[in-house]
């Protein structure tokens, strides 16, 4: 080994990685060399070595936290000039937003790539939370203002709002995305979406409320790409950062979601056991659909486990809770949850009654893949009534099923077999059975192929 | 004091810091923050809060929370610079004309210490610095996708690099 040794300095740059180059080679070929003294000083400034400043903190003093005299006024200097900037922008966005809405979406996504004036924070956080409003009832919708909000957030000036934070706006726009497409079946998209937005959220702000936001969704794709290992881990993670937050409702959320996958995974009484301490961590108020969808769950979940008058007393509890959600399909998912529970308590008149209003209502609003469901559910009723001609005539009615663009192509193939079985005369209620268990599986799992059951 | 102005609730900024004083303290004290560096990072989470308060209902939890993480990337860059600068200064020194007993003795430390690395980190570092190697053809030559090559590498250059600074590990070797 030479005589040399670099100077302390120039061990702490290196460790730093400032070295100017010349100086970099010397240093690594003298620690390479073995030199103990000078390691031993250039492990003192490897990251994460330094001893803790104070094992107690003290009172609050701004130079603990570095801002002091100077720092702290530049500080408040910028974060007020700043403020008074995002103020202007708030009282113009809804009124660029509504402009925009205006407009065909061609003429939308040219708009925000080249005029200035829709290039502002505010308004692709309002283009993107109005896309995640719409999540629940109208996809389309959801996927397009992503979309613009994408284009939004890709054309804000990094010089003004920070790199950090327009990556961070990026990534919740890939996410809502992704969503979207997962919703839309187009996994393989929603996929590559995903993993854009988990990219920029390392190159984001660290908010960990936007890293949680991501996680939930994510956490859904997974599911739907029936990986619910990785689904129930992302949730969880995702629910544990809402929590360390503050944010319950959020938590609670989450939570739900997580339950719903743990139950398909088949651990309904762990599912059931934290869906009620999920439940608890809902506002109502805040997401009627969210708290609706919980107790949903919860009472479909129990009529799973076979408690169906613990079922039956908690659907007439939640009555409000559907009726808080305003929409028509709240009440056709009520109503199917009770025919079911009906079935299983012996009422079948009350159970078809039910069902035939469900099947109606969803088949109207054009949501066939819930109305074929219904149809199935009816036939297997009718089958085990002996009501053959009610079966055929179920059959009939679902023919504009199969002209609609709506229903992917296993679901279509398996309603074929369903058909067939009918007009040959050789129904029974193991086919209807797996053909509805199907169907109701096929958007979690659109990959997957129907298989009738093996004739006993 | 002007306040943020936002859907949610106003917070004034100085009552914010007012409060979060000793707990942001504690995060720096835990995660080992140098005093010089503390100032950009609570700067950085105040940004980010005037732009996001309106989707925060607990500022204060939030802006721990996002101090931690901050702290935590503080590191992770700072790791991720050390190793770049470790990859290069060999790199340079291996493209550089020496003497030839420097060059030769620089060659036998260099292979004393990537000897001691695990396996996967040899075969990577040995086609990297031997072979002059680019990550793709690394990623190829290994088997690895081409995505992961990057990380794969950082790992293997963190191995060398605490090697390269640990006690006694590499002294008799060196010999």
């Amino acid at each position: 080994m030479s005589s040399y040794h670099p100077d302390p300095a120039a061990l702490e740059r290196f460790m730093k990685g400032e070295s100017e180059p010349q100086e970099g080679r010397e240093v690594v070929r003298h620690l390479l060399a073995g030199c103990d003294e000078c390691r031993r000083e250039a492990r003192r400034h490897a990251p994460g070595a330094q001893p803790p400043a104070s094992s107690r903190p003290s009172a609050w003093a701004p130079e603990g936290v570095g801002l002091a005299g100077d720092a702290m006024a530049r500080v408040q200097r910028d974060l007020v000039q700043r403020s008074a900037s995002l103020a202007t922008e708030r009282a113009e966005a809804l009124g660029l937003f509504r402009e925009l809405e205006s407009l065909p979406p061609g003429r939308q996504s040219v708009l925000v790539r080249n005029s200035r004036r829709f290039q502002t924070w505010t308004l692709a956080e309002l283009v993107l939370a109005e896309a995640f409003e719409a999540r629940s009832g109208d996809v389309q919708r959801y996927q397009r203002l992503a979309e613009l909000g994408l284009a939004l957030a890709q054309s804000l000036d990094e010089a003004t709002y920070t790199a950090p934070l327009v990556a961070d706006l990026e990534a919740r726009a890939w996410a809502y995305l992704g969503n979207a497409l997962r919703i839309l079946t187009r996994l393989r998209a929603a996929d590559q979406a995903f993993r854009r937005a988990r990219k920029l959220l390392d190159e984001g702000t660290s908010d960990p409320l936007e890293e949680a936001r991501v996680l939930a969704l994510q956490a859904s794709l997974r599911d739907q790409q029936g990986r619910p290992n990785e689904a129930i881990a992302l949730a969880s993670r995702a629910a544990r950062i809402y929590l360390q937050l503050g944010e319950e409702h959020l938590a609670g959320r989450t939570l739900i979601a997580k339950c719903a996958f743990m139950a398909r995974d088949g651990r309904t009484d762990s599912a059931v056991a934290d869906l009620e301490r999920a439940l608890e961590l809902i506002e109502p108020e805040r997401e009627p659909y969210v708290t609706m969808a919980g107790h949903h769950n919860l009472v479909h979940m129990l009529h799973n486990q076979g408690k169906n008058q613990e079922a039956l007393k908690l659907l007439a509890k939640a009555q409000p809770v559907y009726r808080k959600f305003g929409k028509p399909q709240a009440r056709w998912r009520l109503q199917w949850l009770e025919a079911k529970i009906a079935l299983a308590l012996g009422r079948p008149r009350e159970a078809e009654h039910a069902l035939l209003q469900v099947r109606d209502g969803f088949f109207e609003a054009g949501i066939y893949l819930d109305a074929a469901v219904a149809c199935l559910e009816l036939a297997h009723l009718y089958l085990g009534q002996g009501r053959l001609a009610e079966v055929r005539e179920l059959a009939a009615w679902m023919v504009p099923i199969f002209k609609s663009q709506e229903v992917h192509r296993e679901v279509l193939a398996a309603l074929s077999v369903f058909r067939r079985a009918v007009e040959e005369e050789r129904l029974t209620a193991g086919l209807v059975q797996s053909v509805a268990e199907y169907l109701e599986q096929s958007p979690h799992n659109p990959q997957r192929k129907f298989e009738p059951p093996s004739r006993s | 004091m002007e306040s943020f102005e936002g859907p949610s609730a106003s917070v004034s900024f100085e009552d914010l810091l007012e409060e979060l004083g000793p707990r942001a303290r504690g995060v720096f004290a835990r995660y080992g923050i140098p005093e010089q560096d503390r100032g950009d990072l609570v700067q950085d989470s105040l940004l980010v809060f005037l732009y996001k308060q309106s989707e925060v209902r607990e500022p204060q939890a939030w802006l721990l929370g996002t101090l931690r993480k901050k702290c935590l990337s503080y590191w992770r860059r700072r790791r991720h610079k050390l190793y770049r600068g470790v990859d290069a200064a060999i790199l340079e020194s291996l493209a550089t004309q020496a003497p030839a007993q420097e060059s030769s003795d620089f060659m036998r430390d260099l292979g004393n210490a990537v000897a001691r690395l695990p396996a996967r980190c040899r075969a990577v570092l040995t086609l990297r610095y031997r072979q002059g190697y680019e990550p793709a053809e690394t990623a190829d030559r290994l088997g690895y996708k081409r995505s992961g090559i990057y990380k794969i590498i950082e790992r293997c250059l963190a191995s060398l690099t605490s090697r390269m600074v640990a006690s006694g590990l590499l002294s008799g070797e060196a010999q």
